[in-house]
Parts: structure tokens; C-alpha cells; sequence
């Protein structure tokens, strides 16, 4: 795909198409705060209420607007995006804190991170309790939560061969980010703990209890936690 | 035909498929919260079945996947199969795919293996009688909603206050045809332009075997004479959509489908159009594919020509 822009929210977007009833929209690769920029652009779509958009799904340094082929057509679309105003004053999505359980006894890689880190079991913890994340995205499946805000100096790579399965509530690291598999599933992230709550509800609409921009702090907790394995 | 006292028709399981599961049109919202669409993998084949006993379109049916099992029908119904052939015996004699049929109470249907394809369709007149979860009835088996996987002894029921028995057929014309190899056309996706340019060519010349490890969530490739090795960046997570072709580094394609993963990080290299969805849910596995590349454009019309076909069938 050639490089095409799209102006949005006073930034400038580089612009794909995702099939025919999808578009892709990138930052700028030097943009600072870039969650911050996606999240504020989510809000501003959502709130723009433009009916031939189905729904937009965020993630670190994109978002796709998925929309209904048969009701409008991409120029028609892209010509209603760039009319938006932009969202000027500091949004106020009404974030909200969460306060996480977590029994790092239940990880699975300890031996791997604390390898790949080069600290101690202890250290990782301390580390890990530390921030403030912020919940950057949601996917690839119902109920993972990408945070967002990882002391940088626990950063290790993703499993070679990613597990077939999971047990639900796993806590993990998979490069920068930290994130909840609310699921059982299969998954490539180093597992260093497991939380007892469950994040996906499947009869409740939003299904998720976490929104994207929601702030979250984990706190140890001792012992076995309930769940299948 | 049927007293309107008995509007509830159940079907009972007496012998599982080897993969039968409830599917319609698909979840259309819920992608940002990591939901799938889920929905028939072949669309269309749904659909036909659907205009078979005069449903709507997007009305759930029974998926069947490469071998149906064995159906009990405890009230009279009106039924139609489409997609790929199974052979499909009631009561132990043989009927057709693509007709409209009449069932009585107590009879057997049994669907075979596929002998082309791999997806076979049984819809019920009437509205099923299952709650909808977020939109749709789809099954939707890693996250357990919508259902699960249908074993023996499971009963589905339908709702159906005035059944109408029209016999409808379809005409050759309108149904699929099964290929090997089979031509999907594509769209470049995001990250084509990343790849080297012999696996830009490699793309579109290369015949791609269908993996048998291939499910709802993804149709695996393997390249046959050729690799499309590449040393692109591992990406951070981004959307992806129902078509999208990932590369994971080890160079083997993989073709996200209906239960496909909402995000992901391998670069998208392509996009199956999505009227070629239908026939890419229809190739059994070990089978062969080979890519063409077209315009969006092009793309759009195929989408538009495929709703006109179905609007005429209606005439």
C-alpha cells in the first residue's frame, strides 16, 4: 500500500486499508505520549457518533475504524473523518482504578525472567507492585488486558514455543508490557503470577470490567488461587 | 402440516459431527474488547441454506465440518442443506442438498462425510431458541459463548409459529464451486510493502497447501518451492480482521477466519477479499490455494455482485 495521510485530531496519520470494511490508522513514528494521542482519538470517534462506523479498536500505535461496507464508502468515510474537529482540552474518559490481586507463587517462568532480568525473584515482585499501569488495549481474545507502564528493567521476550494453555487469571510479561489472561488460552507471554479476579464477563455489555485508559495497581496476595488450569 | 399448538421443534443429537456448532452471520461490535466475530466460516453457503426454508439470511444454522453425525428431529420441520456436498440420508434414503425439504417427527437425518469441501449447512425454518450473546447466536468455543460444541444427546430447539412449506431448490448457477487448487483473490495489507521483493513474488506464484491443523480461529499454509522468509520487525500489537494473512517469522502463512484473534503482531501481509472467505472456509485440509492480487475496487463490486445474487434468488 502506498503511504497515504489522514489528518485526525491534528495528527498525522499514515493510512492502510484492512480488507474492504476496515482502515488502519498509525501515529507517526517519533510522536511522544502515543497512548495518550490513540486514546483521545477513540474518544473523539466515539463521541462523533458517525453511524457508518461500527466500532474502532485501539492499540499501542494504531487503531482500525471498522465500517459498514454496504452504508458508505472510503472516500465518503475518510471525508467525515477529517471534518471532525479535533478534541482540544484534556479528555476526561472517566478512568477508573483497579486494585488487582496477585499470587506470584502461581508463575510459571520464574526461572526464565529472573534469568532474563538478571534479579532476583523478590526484586522482580517489588518492581512489578511498583506502578501505576495503564490499560493500553484489549485483544487478541476476550478478556486479556494489555497494560501498559512496566518498570523497564523487567522487559524479557516472548516463549519460543508459546504454551497451548493457560491457566485463567495468568499474569505476564511479553516484552515491555505487562497483561491478564482472563481466559483459559494459549498464550507466549512469561507467566509470573495468577489473579483469582476474572476481567471478561460474558453476559454484560461493555463484556470487559477494565476499560482501555483504566489505571490499575497489583497487591500480593499469598497462596493458592482458584480457577481451572 | 403442523398444529400450531407445537410451535417449539426440537433436533436432538444422536451422533456428533466432527465438528457441529451453531453459527449466523457473526458478532459485528465487539472486536475492541478482544470478542471475535465468530459466525459461519463459509457465509454464503448459510445463506443459501437459510433461503432454502425461507429464514432470513443471517438466521443461525448448524456448521458441520468435514463429517455431520446424525440428527433427530422430534417435531415435524422444514429443513435445507447447502454447502459442501455430505451425502445426507433420511430415514436410511438418500435426499438432496439444495432442495427444501419436509421432515416428520421421529426422523433420522444423517450427514456423511464431505466429499468436496468441508463445510456443510442445516438450517431449520423458524427462529432458534437460544438466548444471543452479544449480538449473535455464533458459537464461539474459547471463550465458551454461544454454546459449545454439539455432542450426542444435546437438543436445540427452533420457534417457528406459522411454517410455511415452500420446496425451493438451488440452481447450479448460485452454488459453489469446489477447486484444487483454489483461487483466492487478495488485497495488500498493511505490512506488504515490508517484505523482500522475491517474497512479494513468491506471494502470488508460490501454490500454498492447506495445513490440517487449520480451525475457525486460522487457516494455516505452508508455501510449496518456495519461502517467504523475512526479516521484518517483530510489530507491536494491532488490529487485525476476519482475512487477514499474518507472517509469522518461520515464513508459513496463517489466514485469521471467523474465530480469528482481534490484535496481533505479525506483520499483515495481505488480505483475502472477503466473498473469497467463503471458498477459503470450503478447502479441506492438504488441499491447495493460490493467491491473486486485486483491486479494492474490484473487491467492492465482487461484495456487491455476490448481495445482488443473493436479493435475486429471492425473485
Amino acid at each position: 500500500m502506498k503511504s497515504t495521510f489522514l489528518l485526525l485530531n491534528n495528527i498525522e496519520w499514515s493510512l492502510s486499508i484492512l480488507g474492504e470494511s476496515a482502515i488502519l490508522l498509525t501515529l507517526p513514528t517519533l510522536l511522544p505520549h502515543k497512548l495518550d494521542k490513540i486514546h483521545s482519538t477513540v474518544f473523539l470517534l466515539e463521541r462523533a457518533n458517525i453511524p457508518t462506523i461500527r466500532e474502532v479498536v485501539p492499540a499501542y500505535e494504531s487503531l482500525a475504524i471498522f465500517f459498514d461496507v454496504f452504508q458508505t464508502n472510503l472516500s465518503q468515510l475518510l471525508k467525515k473523518l477529517q471534518e471532525l474537529p479535533p478534541q482540544i482540552q484534556q479528555i476526561n474518559m472517566n478512568k477508573t482504578m483497579h486494585k488487582i490481586p496477585i499470587a506470584y507463587d502461581l508463575g510459571l517462568d520464574w526461572e526464565f525472567v529472573e534469568r532474563a532480568t538478571n534479579l532476583s525473584k523478590t526484586e522482580i515482585i517489588q518492581k512489578h507492585l511498583a506502578p501505576t499501569y495503564q490499560v493500553a488495549m484489549m485483544g487478541f481474545i476476550p478478556g486479556f488486558v494489555y497494560l501498559s507502564g512496566l518498570d523497564s528493567t523487567l522487559s524479557c521476550p516472548r516463549k519460543e514455543n508459546p504454551r497451548t494453555k493457560l491457566p485463567k487469571g495468568s499474569v505476564g510479561i511479553g516484552g515491555n508490557q505487562t497483561g491478564i489472561y482472563s481466559l483459559s488460552s494459549p498464550g507466549g507471554w512469561q507467566i509470573i503470577g495468577q489473579t483469582p479476579h476474572s476481567f471478561f464477563k460474558e453476559n454484560a455489555t461493555p463484556p470487559n470490567i477494565l476499560n482501555v485508559g483504566d489505571s490499575v495497581k497489583f497487591y500480593e496476595i499469598e497462596g493458592r488461587v482458584t480457577g481451572d488450569e | 402440516m403442523i398444529s400450531k399448538r407445537r410451535m417449539t421443534l426440537t433436533i436432538k443429537i444422536l451422533k456428533s459431527g466432527l465438528l457441529t456448532t451453531i453459527q449466523d452471520e457473526g458478532r459485528k461490535y465487539f472486536r475492541r474488547f478482544g470478542i471475535p466475530q465468530s459466525g459461519a466460516m463459509d457465509l454464503y453457503s448459510l445463506q443459501l441454506a437459510n433461503y432454502l426454508v425461507n429464514n432470513p439470511f443471517h438466521f443461525p444454522a448448524f456448521e458441520c465440518t468435514l463429517y455431520g453425525g446424525t440428527f433427530q428431529f422430534l417435531n415435524d420441520s422444514i429443513i435445507g442443506i447447502s454447502g459442501a456436498p455430505m451425502s445426507a440420508l433420511l430415514n436410511k434414503k438418500h435426499i438432496e442438498l439444495n432442495q427444501t425439504h419436509f421432515v416428520k417427527k421421529n426422523d433420522v437425518l444423517e450427514l456423511g462425510f464431505a466429499s468436496a469441501g468441508c463445510r456443510t449447512y442445516l438450517a431449520i425454518q423458524g427462529q432458534i431458541h437460544l438466548p444471543k450473546v452479544f449480538g449473535s447466536y455464533s458459537t464461539y468455543t474459547l471463550a465458551n459463548i454461544g454454546g459449545r460444541i454439539l455432542q450426542k444427546n444435546d437438543e436445540i430447539s427452533w420457534h417457528n409459529p406459522t411454517p410455511t412449506f415452500q420446496k425451493r431448490t438451488i440452481s447450479e448457477h448460485f452454488l459453489p464451486r469446489f477447486q484444487n487448487p483454489t483461487i483466492l483473490r487478495i488485497l495488500k495489507g498493511p505490512e506488504f510493502a515490508l517484505l523482500s521483493e522475491a517474497s512479494q513474488h513468491f506471494l502470488t506464484t508460490s501454490t500454498f497447501t492447506i495445513h490440517p491443523q487449520s480451525d475457525r480461529m486460522g487457516i494455516r499454509l505452508i508455501p510449496q518451492n518456495a519461502t517467504l522468509s523475512h526479516q521484518l520487525p517483530a510489530l507491536i500489537s494491532s488490529a487485525t480482521t476476519v482475512g487477514t494473512i499474518q507472517l509469522p517469522k518461520e515464513g508459513n502463512p496463517i489466514i485469521l477466519m471467523k474465530d480469528g484473534q482481534t490484535t496481533g503482531g505479525y506483520p499483515r501481509i495481505a488480505q483475502v477479499v472477503a466473498t473469497d472467505l467463503n471458498r477459503l472456509a470450503q478447502i479441506p485440509p492438504n488441499q491447495k490455494a493460490r493467491f491473486r492480487f486485486i483491486d479494492l475496487a474490484d473487491a467492492l463490486d465482487l461484495l456487491r455482485h455476490r448481495q445482488r445474487l443473493l436479493q435475486y434468488l429471492l425473485y
